[in-house]
C-alpha cells in the first residue's frame, strides 16, 4: 500500500501530522468496531475494513505490523462476536450439542445451529440463549430479545447472557438521540451568577455592576 | 411505501436541505417522464431516500433548474440520473402493489381504481426492474399468506416486508461492495415501516375488522398501546440495525443527509408516532400530521386538487 491511498483510507489530505493520523485512525476504529457488529452479517465487512484502516495506520507511522496495537488487529475479531468467545464455561447436560451449535455460529452457519438446537430437548438457560442469538442473525429481534430475556432470568449469574441481553436494550433506547456537548443559554447565566455569587462571597467581584 | 422515512429538517444545514428537495423533486420528475403523469402523485418520502442512497454511490450527480409543473410560479432544482430512475420505477411498482393491498381489505374502490390507474406505469417499471421481481414477488406472496393466516407473532410479518424492501434496497445501482449492506439496511427499513404503519393504524384497523400485526399479537388496541415499550424496542433496534449498514457505504457529500434520516429523522418521526395516542387525549390530531416535514415542493393531495 502507498502512502497516498493510506491517506485516502484514512479519510486525510497528503502530509498530515502524526497527530491528525492518530485521531482519524481512533475515531475510524470506533466506527469500524467489532461492538458494532456482533450478530450481525455485516460483520465480515467490517472486519475487512478495519483490516484496512489498520493496515493504512502501520504504512502512516511506519511501524512494524506486529506489536503496535494488540488488540485491534483484525483477525482477532474475525469470528464474529460474543458467542463463540466463552464457549467452554457451559458443561450442563448435552454439552457437547451446545458446543456444536456455538460453533456453527461463529461459522456464520445459522441452519445448522439452528437445526442442532431444535434437536435438543432440554430448554435451559442455555438453550434460549443460543436460540436468541439465532432470532438476532435472522432479525427476528422481538423473538431474540424474549429469548434472552430468559436466559438471563434462568440463569441470572451468567454474564454473557445477561450481558446479550443488556446489548440489545443499549442500543435502542439512546439511538438517534443528539448527542451535543455544550451549554445551553440558561445553564451559561446559571454558571455566571454562580461565579459572582461565590466571587462576592469571598471579598472579589467577577459581575462589576451587581 | 409509506412516507414515514423523512429528515429531521432542523439538524439539516439549508444547503443540504435544498438538495434533499431537488432529490425529491427529481424522482418525480422520473416518475412523470419513465412512468406516467398520474403516478407522480403517489410519489413517497421513502423513494426520495432510496434516490438520495443511489446518488451516493457514484457522487456526480447533474442538477439543473426547472419549474415545478404542479406549482409553475416556483422554480426548483432537479437532481436527475440513474438512481432518480431507479427511484422513480421502485416508486411506480411499489404504489400499485399497495393499491392492490388496499383492494383486498380495507379501501376496495380506492384500491380498484388505483390498480386500473396505475396499470400502465406498473408495467413499464416492471419491464426495467425484471430481475428484482421474483424477490419482490415471493416476499409480498408470503406477507398476504401471513396476513391471512392472522399470523400474530410481531417478526414474522415485519420480516416479509422486509424482504421486499430488501430485493428493491438491493437493485439500487451501486458498486458491487455496497450491495450487502444495502440489503440489509432495506431489510431493517422494510422491518421498521411495517410496523410503524401497524403502530399508526391501530384503532382504525380495529375498528374496520382488519387485519394489524400487533392487534393479533396483544389482542386489542388498548392492551397494544399498553405495550409501548416493546413496540419501541422493534422500531428503533430495526432503525439501529439498518444504520450499520452506514459505514460500509461509500461516503460523500450526501452522507450527513443519508444518516440525519435514518438516524434523527426516522428515531424521532418512531418516538413521536410512539406518542400519538397519548397526545390523542388532549388535543386531536397531534401525531402524524405535526412532524411532516416542509412539504418539498409539492404532496400528492395538493396534486389531487390541481388535477
Amino acid at each position: 500500500m502507498s502512502p497516498s491511498q493510506a491517506y485516502e483510507i484514512l479519510g486525510l489530505r497528503e502530509g498530515a501530522s502524526q497527530d491528525e493520523i492518530r485521531r482519524a485512525y481512533r475515531d475510524l476504529v470506533k466506527k469500524y468496531h467489532p461492538d458494532q457488529y456482533v450478530n450481525n452479517p455485516l460483520s465480515e465487512l467490517a472486519a475487512e475494513k478495519l483490516k484496512e484502516i489498520n493496515e493504512a495506520y502501520d504504512v502512516l507511522t511506519r511501524r512494524e505490523s506486529k506489536n503496535t496495537r494488540g488488540s485491534y488487529s483484525g483477525s482477532s475479531y474475525q469470528s464474529g462476536g460474543s458467542s463463540s468467545s466463552s464457549s467452554a464455561g457451559y458443561t450442563g447436560e448435552y454439552a457437547s450439542e451446545f458446543a456444536r451449535v456455538r460453533q456453527f455460529l461463529s461459522a456464520n452457519n445459522v441452519n445448522a445451529a439452528e437445526s442442532v438446537l431444535r434437536g435438543i430437548k432440554t430448554q435451559n438457560a442455555e438453550w434460549f440463549y443460543l436460540n436468541g442469538i439465532i432470532k438476532m442473525r435472522r432479525g427476528a429481534y422481538d423473538a431474540a430479545r424474549d429469548s434472552l430475556a430468559r436466559a438471563s432470568n434462568m440463569d441470572p449469574s451468567n454474564v454473557e447472557y445477561r450481558n446479550a441481553y443488556e446489548a440489545l436494550t443499549r442500543s435502542y433506547s439512546s439511538y438517534g438521540v443528539q448527542r451535543r456537548g455544550g451549554a445551553d443559554m440558561c445553564q451559561i447565566c446559571q454558571t455566571l451568577w454562580c461565579m459572582d455569587c461565590c466571587c462576592e462571597a469571598l471579598g472579589g467581584d467577577f459581575i462589576r455592576c451587581c | 411505501m409509506f412516507g414515514y422515512l423523512t429528515p429531521e429538517k432542523g439538524e439539516l444545514k439549508v444547503r443540504e436541505y435544498e438538495v434533499y428537495r431537488a432529490h425529491y423533486c427529481g424522482v418525480c420528475y422520473s416518475l412523470r417522464h419513465n412512468c406516467s403523469l398520474l403516478s407522480s402523485v403517489t410519489l413517497t418520502y421513502d423513494c426520495a431516500f432510496l434516490s438520495l442512497l443511489g446518488a451516493s454511490m457514484y457522487p456526480l450527480t447533474a442538477a439543473r433548474h426547472s419549474r415545478c409543473p404542479f406549482k409553475p410560479y416556483k422554480r426548483i432544482h432537479i437532481a436527475s440520473g440513474a438512481h432518480a430512475d431507479y427511484a422513480a420505477d421502485a416508486n411506480a411498482l411499489l404504489a400499485r402493489k399497495k393499491c392492490q393491498d388496499d383492494m383486498k381489505d380495507d379501501h376496495p374502490v380506492r384500491g380498484a381504481l388505483g390498480t386500473l390507474l396505475l396499470t400502465k406505469p406498473y408495467k413499464r417499471a416492471a419491464g426495467r426492474l425484471s430481475p428484482l421481481l421474483p424477490a419482490i414477488e415471493s416476499g409480498m406472496e408470503r406477507l398476504s399468506s401471513l396476513e391471512r393466516d392472522g399470523c400474530g407473532s410481531i417478526d414474522e410479518p415485519a420480516l416479509a416486508f422486509g424482504e421486499v424492501l430488501e430485493a428493491v434496497f438491493s437493485g439500487i445501482p451501486a458498486p458491487k461492495s455496497a450491495v450487502e449492506p444495502l440489503s440489509w439496511m432495506g431489510r431493517n427499513i422494510g422491518r421498521w415501516i411495517y410496523l410503524m404503519d401497524a403502530w399508526d393504524d391501530l384503532d382504525e384497523d380495529e375498528k374496520n375488522g382488519n387485519y394489524n400485526v400487533l392487534l393479533k399479537c396483544f389482542g386489542s388496541a388498548a392492551a397494544a398501546k399498553l405495550q409501548r415499550e416493546r413496540v419501541e424496542f422493534n422500531l428503533l433496534h430495526s432503525l439501529y440495525e439498518a444504520s450499520t449498514a452506514l459505514p460500509l457505504l461509500p461516503s460523500s457529500s450526501l452522507s450527513p443527509i443519508i444518516e440525519n434520516t435514518l438516524g434523527e429523522g426516522a428515531a424521532g418521526r418512531s418516538r413521536s408516532l410512539l406518542a400519538k395516542y397519548d397526545a390523542l387525549q388532549c388535543s386531536k390530531g397531534v401525531g402524524r400530521d405535526t412532524i411532516t416535514p416542509d412539504e418539498p415542493a409539492c404532496t400528492s393531495s395538493e396534486i389531487q386538487e390541481e388535477t
